[in-house]
Parts: structure tokens; C-alpha cells; sequence
């Protein structure tokens, strides 16, 4: 194989065969989803359409938690978390809890940078925000964060102690304060209190909205 | 599990197809060419009177 | 070839425009020399600088409050800082080092344009150190190998830019007709490289696409990064050096054609793989899944040309450093490549993915077939290029053992940790609590730590050697060939 414009030619078709192939042909069937109504129902005239007043999902990122989403990517959690549930039959995802269902392409459409992950040195978490909720949610996640050794002992989680101060209590506890247990080897000293920053604040409320709790007409929540 | 629209792969089987008449036609052309023979010339071209064929090029350093 | 019209014939690189002379091996070493040394010099640094990150995460997965009072030092950035440094520090550095130089003696010409890749060189370099300092900054993108933040990556580009060029002019103005496989795998990497890493920006970073589709952009240009830049790059290499030690050629150049375009043709379709049981349609995976599986094909056929040549000189061959490390590159480029294959079918990839055993994977590929393979080259043509022999073997020795032992200590304990990790994770039943599993691991990550203390012991070696060799006078061979003096005069720069 002598000739340049020959070799050239083989080399440009084999990529762009792929290339074809598996990011313009991915862009050409899901690329166009749009979000949609839990169920769709028949419009009378035998087409599938969307239900009049029903929320739309997925939901659209936005917000303090969109906020968080950054300092999310800036500490590189996608390198030990994923953000896909894997269907019923295919490993124990559900089984462990962490969905009501597999999670599809549409549930990514609304995320401008996707973070899909490919480790679990920790858990999945796409539907942690189904798991930890509320005011009881964003105590575990700051114990959890500031140093993961309070809630889950051995864990190999590193600590955000970085994303939180060390202050003086000034006369009444702040509310905010995280709550670690007195007797821990990670509570601060008598008179200390640990507060979160904005950003610690943020990445909570991101976790908090990672939710996968509405059906979709392709993946509906079945019990 | 959900139904996949099967049409948009379309543009991509018309490639493939496409692909494939062109990588007979290219080896058709190159055989054609004589870019396939002569073979074990091609392997040789490595060699060079400084480093002919036959003789090991590399050994270890003989001090320490 | 000869008739190259005027304008074009000044970007000959070479000294000689006259077809018929061709350069002696010697001069063309000459030539290169101080590029090479540039790149080479660049490589171990890198290669410290990533042996080190890695150290730093390694010990963070089993003793997570190391290091861990300063955001710049956390897990997910010092990790991704030293894959950055090694693939595109190191490998990189490495790539542009022993390829061009491969390059340069199969095209048949010293090169006069060498400034051109002492340019591109040092925009690669100042370029990476932007980058990786972005990373540990808190720039990071959070997108698996192009972590790099976006102001770095023109550095890069004008850098790769450059090379590129280079290696085009090199073979369009090659003296002699026949054109070696090593020369195909090189050129094809250079063509397929700025073409995956362009979409991969403009379709995940600039201009993102909708949802998922970022996703299979993403691991089809990083799984090609290694099967269309690194695999490539070391079979070029690898071909060149296992007949060229041993004095005999290649056992089947027939072979070599086929292994060639299999690969082109199967490897990237196989990037997928990484997605299995994800959110993206059936039919892409499966697609992933065969391409994965069909790669046996030019696998086997490298293996089978890789073993014949070296069939019945094996004792010949041990006593070569090159071939060493070449060799067990080579074999484990057979061996990383059918466990990829076996990874990608579902039924395996359920209890792989997501787990350890996919770093092994990882780094059996890029370390023990990659990096092994680069070293051999070094060793090769360092000696020619400066006219003295390494002055230690057992600098050599050391660097060879404790990587070897070291990676296969490092793949071994995370494939076996992986897979009980992923057994255990799809066993709710009897592991219903997520820290058990993950308790479980730090054994496992312990000794691939030991591993990588293994691996910065060989580093370390390997680069006192090289750099004593450089600046200590050491042996001259008794060799035919110019000197260094006057192949500096020659115009090789």
C-alpha cells in the first residue's frame, strides 16, 4: 500500500462510517426529544398526544440547585458517582432502591452538561433527591459531605471540609449549623459550630432535585 | 421497553451499503495496482546496510 | 515524487530534494536529535509529575482524609489531572518522540524542518501545564478525557497542528517507493486524532448536544483516543522494532495489511461499550457489542505476525532492553484486547461495569501495552542518537522489572477487586448496605497502591538513566556515522 490518496481514502471512510454512524445517527433518533406529559392519551383521531394541564418532564434544571450542578463538576463527583438506573432484569439497581425505573434518554434532554458517570465507587445517584428529601435530606448530605466518616463509617468518600466554616457561636446557634454528633472525632470544639458555604448549600440542593419520580409514556413507574 | 423508529437508521444502511461498494471497489483498484504484491520487499525496507537484516540490532549496555 | 512543483517542493522537509539519495540511518538520527531529546525530556517529566497524581489518588481511595484539607487536592481532580498528564503528558510526548523518529527513518530522509516540532513542542507542553493546572483549579469540565478546561486546548491544537503537518510533509517527500505498515498506522492515527477530538469539543463542550447524545459523542471519541491514537501509535512502533532488533522481517506483511484495516474498521464502532445497560437505544449498544467482539480479528492477527517474527529468537531477543519491553507490550496488547472483547458481552459487562475492573482495564491497556512499547523505543533510539551506550543496565533492569511486576500486580488486584465488586453489587440480598461493598474494595486498593510505588520506583530509574546518559559522557560506540558536532552543522536544525 503505496499511494497516499489511497490510504488516505481508507482511513477517512472507516471514521466516518462511525462517525456517521454512531454520533450523527444518535443525534437523528434522540436528539430532537422533547419533554412530554407522563401519559399520553388517544386524541380521538388515533394519534398519541399529550395530556392538556399535566406537568411536563422532565423537569428543566434551574435555580440553587443548577448552581450546585457546578460545584458538582468542579470537585469531579461524576469520577465515583453514576446517574443512570439500569432496568429491573439487568443488575439490582432496583432493587437497591435507587429508582422506580430504568432511567431513559428523555430523562437527560433537559441537562446541558449530561453527567451519566461510568463508576460506583459510590451509589447511582439519579434519584437520590427520591431517597434523601426535605430538611432531614440536607442534614445527612452536610454530615455526609463535611466528613464522610459520621454517617457511613469506611467509607472512602473524601471529606468537603473545605466547602464549610469553622466558626465562633454567637450567642444562639446558627440554624444552619451542621449537626454533628458531640462525641464524633470530626465535631468541632466546644463553642465552634460548623457552618456551610453557599456552595455547600448549593451542591445540597442540587442532590436534593435529582429525582426520578414521574413516569415517562416510554418508562412508566410500574408497582 | 419502548418501540424504536427504526426509519432513522435509514441514511445510516444507505452508508453502510455505500461504504461497502466502495471498500470492494478501492481493494479491487489496489490489487489491480500491484499495491499488493510484492510483499516481502515491503517487509524488508526496514533493513539498510548500517542496520542490515540478519544481524540483531540491540543488547544490553556491557557496563554496569 | 521527484517532479514536485516549486512552491510545494520548500516544504519538503528533508535536506535532500534529490529522490535518488537516500540518507544514511545515522544522519536521519542525527537530525532528529534534538527534537527527539526535547519530546523525550518532556515525556519524563510528565510521566513523574503523573506517576505522583496517581499516587495521590491511589492512597485517597484507601485512606480518604490524605491530602484532603484543600479543594486542589481532592479526589475527582487529582485523579483526572493524572490521567491528563499521562495520556497527553506523557503518552503524547512519548508519540511525538519515538513516532516521528520512525517516521523520519522509514520516509529514508534527515529532516531539515525540525524546528517546526521543537515549536509544536513547546505549545504542547505550556499548553498541558495550562490545562492540568485548570483541572486542579476547579476548571475541570467533568467529561471523561477531555477534562481540560477550553482555554488550553487552542495551545494544544496549533501544537498537534504543527506535528501533523510535519508528519504528512514527511511522508509525501519520502525517498523510495515502499511504504512500511508502521507508516499506515502512524498516518492513519494522525488523520483519525484532530478529527474525534474536534466533534467531541464542539458537539459535548461548545455547542452541546441534547441530552444523551453528549454521552455516546463522549465515549465514541474517548475509547478511539485509545484505539485510533495510543493502539496505533504502539503498533506502528512495535511493528518496526520486534523485526528490526532481530534482523529478520516481519512474518507475514500480508497479515499486516489485514490487522490494519480490521482495526480501522471495527475499533471505532467499539467505543459504546462503555454505555451498556445506559440510557441510549438497543441497537447502538449491540452495535458496540459486535464491533467489540470482532476486534479479535485484528488482535489475533498482530499476535500471530508479532510471535512468528520472534519465533526461535527468543533467547536473542532477551538479551535486547527493546525488545523487552516491546515484547511484553506486545503481549499484552493481545491480552488486554481479548479481555476488552469478553467486557463488552452483557452478560460480563453486568458485572463489570462501574467497577474497578474496568480501571484495570484501563491501565493493563495504556501502561502495559502503550507505555511498555514507548520505553522499548526509547531504549532503542536513544543510543543512536547520541552515539553512547544507556550507561546502566541495571537502571534498565530495575526500570523493567518493577514496572512489569508493577502493573501486572496493579491489573490483577483491580480486576479481582472489581469483580467481586460488581458481584456484589448486584446482589441486594445478601449486600444490601452499598459500604459493605465498598469496605470491601480497600484491600484491593491498598495493594494497587504498593503497585504504583512499584511503578514510580521504575519511573525514577528509567529517568535517572536517560538523564545521565545525556549529560554524563559515558561510552562512545565504535560507529560509523557523523559525530555529534558535525551533524549539528549539517543543518539539521
Amino acid at each position: 500500500m503505496k499511494n497516499l490518496p489511497l490510504l488516505f481514502c481508507g482511513i477517512f471512510f472507516t471514521l466516518a462510517f462511525s462517525f456517521t454512524g454512531i454520533v450523527l445517527t444518535s443525534h437523528l433518533q434522540f436528539g430532537g426529544l422533547a419533554q412530554t406529559t407522563e401519559e399520553l392519551e388517544d386524541d380521538g383521531e388515533g394519534q398519541l398526544v399529550m395530556i392538556e394541564g399535566d406537568p411536563m418532564f422532565p423537569r428543566i434544571e434551574g435555580g440553587v440547585a443548577l448552581q450546585g450542578k457546578q460545584v458538582y463538576i468542579e470537585m469531579g463527583c461524576i469520577y465515583c458517582h453514576s446517574q443512570q438506573i439500569r432496568r429491573e432484569s439487568y443488575g439490582a439497581d432496583i432493587d437497591r432502591g435507587w429508582g422506580p425505573r430504568a432511567t431513559v434518554a428523555r430523562d437527560y434532554i433537559t441537562q446541558e452538561r449530561v453527567l451519566l458517570g461510568t463508576m460506583r465507587t459510590g451509589p447511582d445517584l439519579a434519584n437520590i433527591g427520591g431517597r434523601l428529601q426535605g430538611d432531614a435530606g440536607r442534614e445527612w448530605h452536610h454530615k455526609h459531605l463535611y466528613n464522610p466518616q459520621i454517617t457511613s463509617k469506611g467509607s472512602n468518600m473524601p471529606p468537603f471540609a473545605f466547602l464549610y466554616t469553622l466558626q465562633k457561636i454567637d450567642g444562639n446557634p446558627s440554624p444552619k449549623a451542621v449537626s454533628i454528633p458531640a462525641d464524633s472525632e470530626y465535631a468541632p470544639e466546644p463553642g465552634y459550630e460548623i457552618v456551610p458555604t453557599r456552595r455547600a448549600e448549593a451542591l445540597v440542593e442540587y442532590l436534593l432535585s435529582l429525582k426520578i419520580d414521574y413516569s415517562l409514556p416510554e418508562a412508566p413507574i410500574l408497582d | 421497553m419502548p418501540v424504536e423508529n427504526y426509519f432513522e437508521l435509514l441514511p445510516l444502511i444507505i452508508l453502510g451499503v455505500l461504504f461497502f461498494a466502495v471498500s470492494i471497489a478501492m481493494l479491487y483498484w489496489a490489487v489491480r495496482q500491484g499495491q499488493l504484491r510484492n510483499f516481502d520487499d515491503q517487509a524488508k525496507v526496514i533493513f539498510t546496510d548500517e542496520e542490515p537484516e540478519g544481524e540483531i540490532s540491540d543488547h544490553f549496555p556491557d557496563k554496569f | 515524487m521527484s517532479q514536485a512543483p516549486q512552491n510545494l517542493s520548500s516544504l519538503n522537509p528533508y535536506s535532500s530534494p534529490d529522490a535518488s539519495i537516500r540518507a544514511e540511518l545515522s544522519e536521519i538520527d542525527a537530525s532528529l536529535r534534538t527534537s527527539s531529546l526535547f519530546f523525550i525530556t518532556s515525556a519524563i517529566f510528565w510521566l513523574i509529575a503523573g506517576t505522583v497524581l496517581a499516587l495521590i489518588a491511589a492512597i485517597k481511595l484507601h485512606e480518604p482524609n490524605f491530602a484532603a484539607s484543600s479543594e486542589l487536592t481532592t479526589f475527582g481532580r487529582m485523579r483526572s489531572a493524572h490521567l491528563n498528564a499521562m495520556a497527553l503528558g506523557f503518552g503524547n510526548n512519548m508519540i511525538f518522540a519515538v513516532c516521528t523518529w520512525i517516521m523520519a527513518r522509514l520516509c529514508r530522509s534527515s529532516i531539515r524542518h525540525g524546528g517546526l516540532l521543537l515549536i509544536a513542542g513547546s505549545f504542547w507542553n505550556i499548553g498541558l501545564t495550562l490545562g492540568i493546572a485548570g483541572i486542579i483549579k476547579g476548571d475541570i469540565t467533568s467529561v471523561e478525557w477531555l477534562e481540560i478546561p477550553q482555554y488550553a486546548t487552542p495551545l494544544l491544537a496549533i501544537s498537534y497542528i504543527l506535528i501533523g503537518v510535519w508528519g504528512i510533509m514527511a511522508f509525501r517527500f519520502r525517498k523510495g517507493e515502499h511504504v512500511y505498515v508502521s507508516q499506515w498506522y502512524f498516518l492513519g492515527a494522525l488523520f483519525w486524532f484532530p478529527w474525534l477530538y474536534i466533534v467531541a469539543q464542539a458537539m459535548i463542550i461548545w455547542a452541546p448536544a441534547q441530552g444523551v447524545v453528549q454521552s455516546v459523542t463522549n465515549w465514541w471519541f474517548a475509547h478511539n483516543v485509545l484505539g485510533l491514537w495510543l493502539t496505533p501509535m504502539a503498533l506502528g512502533t512495535a511493528y518496526y522494532l520486534i523485526p528490526k532488533v532481530l534482523g529478520r522481517p516481519i512474518y507475514s506483511y500480508y497479515l499486516s495489511v489485514l490487522g490494519f484495516w480490521s482495526l480501522a474498521l471495527f475499533y471505532n464502532w467499539a467505543g459504546v461499550h462503555h454505555l451498556i445497560g445506559g440510557p441510549i437505544p438497543v441497537w447502538l449498544i449491540s452495535a458496540g457489542v459486535v464491533a467489540s467482539v470482532m476486534m479479535v480479528i485484528p488482535v489475533i492477527v498482530v499476535a500471530i505476525n508479532h510471535h512468528m517474527t520472534v519465533v526461535g529468537l527468543h533467547r536473542q531477543g532477551w538479551r535486547s532492553p527493546t525488545m523487552r519491553f516491546v515484547v511484553f507490550g506486545a503481549v499484552n496488547y493481545t491480552l488486554v484486547s481479548l479481555i476488552g472483547s469478553t467486557m463488552a458481552l452483557r452478560n460480563v459487562n453486568l458485572i463489570t461495569h462501574f467497577t474497578h475492573f474496568t480501571v484495570g482495564h484501563a491501565h493493563h491497556g495504556a501502561y502495559a501495552f502503550f507505555a511498555m512499547i514507548m520505553f522499548g523505543g526509547v531504549y532503542y533510539m536513544m543510543p543512536r542518537m547520541l552515539n553512547r551506550e544507556w550507561p546502566s543496565a541495571f537502571l534498565i533492569r530495575t526500570h523493567f522489572w518493577m514496572c512489569a511486576i508493577g502493573i501486572l500486580l496493579m491489573v490483577f488486584a483491580l480486576q479481582i477487586g472489581g469483580w467481586l465488586q460488581g458481584l456484589q453489587m448486584n446482589d441486594a440480598e445478601n449486600y444490601p448496605d452499598f459500604i459493605e461493598i465498598v469496605k470491601n474494595t480497600r484491600p484491593y486498593m491498598i495493594i494497587r497502591s504498593v503497585s504504583g510505588v512499584m511503578l514510580l520506583v521504575g519511573h525514577i530509574a528509567f529517568a535517572i538513566n536517560f538523564f545521565w546518559m545525556l549529560f554524563a559522557a559515558g561510552t562512545v560506540r565504535a560507529k560509523q556515522g557523523p559525530t555529534l558536532l558535525e551533524a549539528k552543522k549539517e543543518g539539521a536544525i
